[in-house]
């Protein structure tokens, strides 16, 4: 068990490129922490120096209280899963697990005791003598992860290990990797570009851009305080609306709607004040957006009229295109599709509306919930 | 439904059909590869079976299985297949622990590694006929350029083609020159074929660099490794050129290995019949080492 520091890490390549720009980040031991952005980040580059993989340019990596900078992998006591799962072909499962404990020199009745454990706790033990190459996805994904677990080490690191497999499998695996981390106990650090993943599993989650740091929080506070707009639009499925709009006597200018905001939304965030009558970045989560005739006592003057775009109902709720025609933001993330056009928001909407494509819609702003960006430093604006 | 798949279909459209179907298409390459190989080899055991000097090119009488006896008699013949043994054996193992260090290095990405890979492969693009001239030439005992290399740094003249001990090395040491960067090639295509998270997965596991190749780069390479190991032996038990133009089978017959055995017989003595008898036996060898060897050709993901 350990602690995980990382202190003005750097990363540059021969070619000169920036992969990883001072990263400060420590990891409490026990700690389940996510490293999520989105592709070309740098959170895999990040994972791999504190695996010892990827040489450090510059900066400390601290494990317990051992620098280990210059540390072989192999004498780090970390245990990582790659997202491939990387496993011997040529060894049986059971080989595969106690692989390290041979290399350790484990007694072998210990080492068998070991693997024989780990394939329990993973339900393995039907495979013990099979091959990687006759295994399921599930299964080999789970062998990669008794690889790591019946080395008791001090770190786990694991490397998208969920990506490989089909959509049902990952949820399930999912709440499996947390519930096993739980129970071990072992510092984890976790990358993912899944932001699903990120806010479920994670004590905290980093949120990586550029190879810069952009905010490490608990998913909660994540999602309810994002730093800066690339955090706002990249944390949240479907992603936060972000438009120009602009603060002015009445409130809040959007596109050709203004909205009222109440003497208690400006309260809470006393720093609005210093940007009144000017251009901020406003964003709205798509929860924020309700069916008028199904919101609760929409208040006048928080409704916008729109037509809706498209529709797509998933059941437990309705995602709602609708025209909007403010500015639309780009929060940065390079995987991200545009929405139709520019001048479009997206609404989560309770499955009871009625509305279908082509309709007129009112549509309730709970404007208590917006957040306030600062369109030049994109940071977001509360105190 | 019509369950009886050759209903309806009387007997004769199916002969015609068995008659233009492949047989037709087949029937070029098959003539073709049968004229070349099987005709020959099938001329050659019936010449093996019969006593024939070519002097007198009618003369050839049949022996049946006693010309057989004679040759396996011959003390000669297991000298030249224990000369044979030396030569190969010398070959493949230099080549193989060369090939691959070499290989292992080549794999690696460093500046200029790409120009070395091509470098190395040009001793395989050259004629084996032109590497034993210009090795003949460089091996010079008065006048080649290795033994003036060796006598800058003190070391006096030796005779590598002409002295009886030291020409068969120095003949496997040509081959091990001439044909190592097929190993390193056939080695390099296998290491690339290790997903690099993989050995990065064993040396987070605690491998050191060693270990990595013994239990895991090494065993997952084994297919190819065995495949080296094929085509080496089979080339080098018929490695005929450099020798003949090298020594010649000499000095006294130091360097006489099987095929070259089987060629003076046949063909400088022309006892056409012994010579086919030799190769016989140079076949059957051959086919048994390489059914051997393709025993361990085996890929390691399978079960």
């Amino acid at each position: 068990m350990a602690s995980v520091a990382l202190k003005k890490v750097n990363k540059t390549y021969p070619n000169g490129f920036q992969a990883i720009h001072d990263l400060d980040l420590e990891i409490d031991d026990k700690e389940f922490l996510v490293l999520v952005g989105p592709s070309g980040c740098g959170k895999s580059t990040a994972l791999r120096m504190m695996a010892g993989l990827e040489e450090i340019s510059g900066g400390e990596l601290w494990i317990g209280d051992r620098l280990v900078n210059g540390v072989e992998p192999r004498d780090r006591d970390i245990a990582m899963v790659f997202q491939n799962y990387a496993l011997y072909p040529h060894m049986t499962v059971r080989a595969n697990i106690g692989f390290a404990l041979k290399l350790a020199k484990v007694p072998k009745k210990e080492a068998a005791a070991r693997v024989e454990a780990a394939a329990k706790v993973l339900e393995l033990t039907e495979q013990l003598d099979k091959k990687p190459g006759q295994l399921s996805g599930g299964q080999r994904q789970r062998v990669a992860m008794g690889r790591a677990i019946v080395r008791q080490p001090s770190v786990f690191l694991m490397d998208e290990p969920l990506s490989n497999l089909d959509a049902k499998l990952r949820v399930q695996m999912r709440s499996e990797i947390a519930r096993l981390q739980h129970e071990l106990g072992v510092t984890t650090i976790y990358v993912t570009h899944d932001q699903v993943e990120a806010m479920t599993m994670g004590d905290r989650v980093a949120v990586l851009k550029d190879g810069h740091l952009q905010q490490v929080e608990s998913p909660q506070n994540l999602y309810a305080h994002p730093a800066n707009v690339f955090v706002a639009g990249f944390i949240g499925s479907p992603a936060m609306n972000l438009y120009e709009a602009d603060l002015t006597g009445h409130g809040l200018k959007l596109g050709s709607w203004t909205l009222d905001l109440p003497e208690g939304v400006i309260a809470s965030r006393p720093a609005l004040k210093q940007h009144w009558n000017r251009t901020v970045i406003v964003g709205i989560r798509p929860e924020d957006l309700e069916d008028a005739s199904l919101a609760t006592s929409p208040e006048t003057g928080q409704v916008i009229t729109s037509t809706v775009l498209l529709t797509e109902e998933l059941g437990s709720e309705v995602i709602v295109h609708f025209e909007l025609d403010a500015t639309h933001v780009d929060s940065g993330d390079p995987d991200a599709v545009d929405e139709v056009g520019a001048t479009s928001a997206v609404g989560r909407f309770d499955p009871r509306t009625r509305v279908r494509t082509g309709d007129r819609v009112d549509v309730a702003v709970a404007v208590e919930n917006l957040h306030f960006f600062d369109p030049t430093s994109r940071m977001s604006i509360w105190d | 439904m019509n369950t009886n798949l050759s209903g309806g279909v009387s007997l004769r459209t199916r002969a015609r059909r068995a008659l233009t179907g492949y047989p037709i298409l087949v029937a070029p390459p098959f003539i073709v590869l049968f004229l070349l190989t099987c005709a020959p080899l099938i001329h050659a055991v019936w010449v093996s079976l019969h006593d024939w000097n070519l002097v007198d090119p009618d003369g050839a009488s049949y022996a049946g299985l006693s010309g057989y006896r004679e040759t396996l008699a011959d003390p000669y013949l297991w000298e030249a297949v224990g000369r044979t043994v030396y030569q190969v054996v010398g070959t493949v193992t230099l080549q193989l622990g060369i090939g691959l260090a070499v290989a292992l290095l080549l794999y690696r990405e460093f500046p200029g590694v790409r120009v070395l890979r091509s470098v190395y492969i040009i001793p395989m693009m050259m004629t084996p006929v032109v590497v034993g001239i210009v090795w003949k030439m460089l091996l010079h005992t008065d006048f080649g350029f290795i033994n003036w290399a060796l006598s800058t740094v003190g070391i006096g003249k030796l005779n590598w083609l002409g002295d009886s001990t030291l020409a068969m090395p120095t003949i496997i040491g040509v081959d091990v020159w001439l044909s190592t960067p097929f190993v390193v090639i056939i080695l390099l295509a296998g290491l690339q074929s290790v997903p690099d998270e993989v050995s990065e997965a064993a040396s987070v596991d605690g491998a050191s660099y060693f270990q990595q190749m013994r239990f895991v780069i090494l065993p997952m390479i084994r297919p190819m490794i065995v495949l080296a190991v094929l085509f080496r032996v089979m080339d080098s038990i018929k490695r005929f050129d450099t020798i003949f133009i090298m020594t010649g089978g000499g000095p006294g017959n130091s360097t006489e290995t099987l095929d070259l055995h089987a060629f003076f017989t046949g063909f400088q003595i022309f006892e056409i019949g012994s010579g086919a008898r030799i190769a016989m036996v140079m076949l059957v060898i051959s086919v048994t080492i390489s059914a051997l060897l393709l025993r361990f050709v085996r890929s390691p993901y399978e079960v």
